[in-house]
């Protein structure tokens, strides 16, 4: 399965907005973008994306508890997920992992490298076959 | 309140004596220090409790004395108080005595709270008495909270912002918004280059104050070096590109280098050690990393052909914020945390890092592990 249509969830409108350009950019994909958890998981469900781009530290329903919600539902449960976060330290990374994420994205990231990092993580899931 | 030296009253000396005296310059100094001192008989009851204990616990002295002193701990301590003097007394195995530690308090009102507890021994006619000082650490503890929360929070904070600005100064650079005129992307390239500089800057700045809260993990697992040097070479190029180094594996021994380490600090390590040779390495030239066996050791070294460390600079090293000199600081931009991060994480394997200034010049950085043995990892 080719890796196509990206959804990006991060409360930092700069943020959305550097990944966006920096995919279109180096990559043939089709984004979509949230600023909030709760919207994202209704419109996850809704999209049904091929890879969700996730910020941990949102208000209100933060990274983890979308994923939660994520997994929690059959619709919406495999689909995969990568955290992108500014909490980078190893405890961090593996506490992320361990709750099902595919991989962790520190920030701040190189956005011209950005789209390379994802296809590494999303072709080193064992069930992807190109 | 009876004097903390516990002597009896009927053994008291007479108050005209130079004894008396010295023993009111006592009870005076123990009436006003700031540490709470309590003096404990073998039954583990109180014998005395100086004011500022009274301050500290919320009891008078009248109320504690002749009562179990674990009445002043939360638990577990409470209940393993009577166990801790019993096991002392029949034999010797100290787990508070004598040694100063940190344990939970409990005040008349039934809250608790941290405090350093240092007991000693005190052997008198009359019996043996432990003499216990204790301090509230409540607003350290709190301070220490305050200051990790900090520290996680700018995290979050600097590198949200750092995240738009290095975004924005990549993809421009990247020529996301068209090309760029050859002074704008020079503008632009200093712009980003020292965005990266700020981020490795907020990395060390945290590891920094992990190693000083004795909080950075590490996951062990069997490695084989040569990779890891490989893999050093792979991410480390494009930065020495930038200063028109090549970096160079050479001489790998042909069979697996195995140490038992946390390949991501290890790679933290190198990067670190790299990162200097880079700086202070002529261009065009080349900075050769490579692996030497030795016995139940592994030795990693990094050379380059740069000016060489300073005489009178090489003891400090490894010491934090140091560099050089000040125009070193600007010129390289480090921020003097590379090297004492590189030794702790080193450290942390057993290992041991140093250098050497051949009389060639250069300098040549390594660092030695123990050789990773399936039985004796």
């Amino acid at each position: 399965m080719n890796l196509r249509r990206i959804f990006i969830v991060d409360d930092d409108n700069d943020i959305r907005a550097i990944v966006r350009m920096a995919l279109e950019f180096t990559g043939d994909f089709e984004i979509d973008e949230c600023d909030n958890g709760r919207d994202a998981v209704r419109l996850i469900t809704e999209k049904k994306p091929d890879l969700v781009l996730l910020d941990v530290m949102m208000p209100d329903m933060d990274g983890r508890a979308v994923l939660s919600a994520l997994r929690a539902d059959p619709a919406t449960a495999d689909i995969p997920v990568i955290f992108l976060t500014a909490r980078v330290q190893p405890s961090d990374i593996d506490d992320l992992q361990g709750q099902g994420a595919m991989g962790v994205i520190g920030k701040p990231f190189d956005p011209m490298t950005l789209s390379t990092e994802i296809l590494a993580i999303w072709r080193s899931r064992p069930h992807v076959k190109e | 309140m009876r004097c903390v030296m516990a002597t009896p009253s009927s053994s008291a000396p007479p108050s005209d004596t130079p004894a008396c005296e010295n023993r009111i310059r006592w009870q005076s100094l123990v009436d006003n220090v700031l540490d709470g001192i309590i003096t404990i008989s073998e039954d583990g009851l109180v014998d005395s409790f100086n004011p500022a204990a009274a301050r500290i616990f919320g009891y008078d002295a009248g109320e504690v004395v002749g009562q179990n002193a674990s009445l002043l701990m939360a638990e577990p301590y409470h209940s393993a108080h009577d166990g801790y003097i019993r096991r002392y007394l029949d034999t010797g195995e100290a787990h508070i005595i004598g040694i100063g530690r940190e344990v939970e308090g409990r005040r008349k009102d039934g809250t608790t709270f941290p405090m350093d507890l240092a007991v000693s021994e005190m052997k008198l006619p009359e019996g043996r008495f432990f003499i216990g000082i204790v301090r509230d650490i409540t607003e350290r503890k709190e301070i220490e909270r305050m200051k990790q929360e900090l520290i996680a929070s700018i995290s979050h904070e600097l590198r949200t912002p750092l995240t738009s600005i290095r975004g924005a100064l990549g993809l421009l650079e990247g020529g996301v918004a068209g090309p760029l005129s050859d002074k704008a992307l020079h503008l632009v390239q200093l712009a980003h280059s020292n965005s990266r500089h700020l981020g490795r800057l907020v990395d060390d700045i945290l590891d920094v104050e992990k190693l000083r809260a004795g909080r950075m993990s590490f996951s062990f697992a069997p490695l084989d070096l040569r990779a890891l040097i490989g893999q050093a070479v792979n991410l480390n190029q494009s930065y020495a590109a930038q200063y028109d180094i090549t970096l160079s594996a050479e001489a790998l021994p042909d069979t697996p280098c195995m140490v038992n380490g946390d390949a991501v600090r290890l790679l933290q390590v190198l990067a670190n050690i790299l990162s200097n040779a880079v700086k202070f390495s002529p261009a065009g030239s080349k900075v050769r990393l490579g692996i030497e066996r030795l016995k139940n050791h592994i030795r990693v070294s990094v050379g380059d052909s740069g000016p060489g460390i300073p005489e009178a600079f090489r003891p400090h090293v490894f010491e934090k914020f140091t560099q050089a000199d000040s125009t070193d600081t600007r010129q390289s931009r480090g921020t003097g945390l590379g090297l004492p991060i590189a030794q702790h994480i080193v450290q942390s394997h057993g290992g041991t890092i140093d250098f050497l200034c051949p009389a060639e010049g250069g300098t040549v950085f390594f660092f030695d592990l123990p050789e990773y043995q399936e039985s004796n990892p």
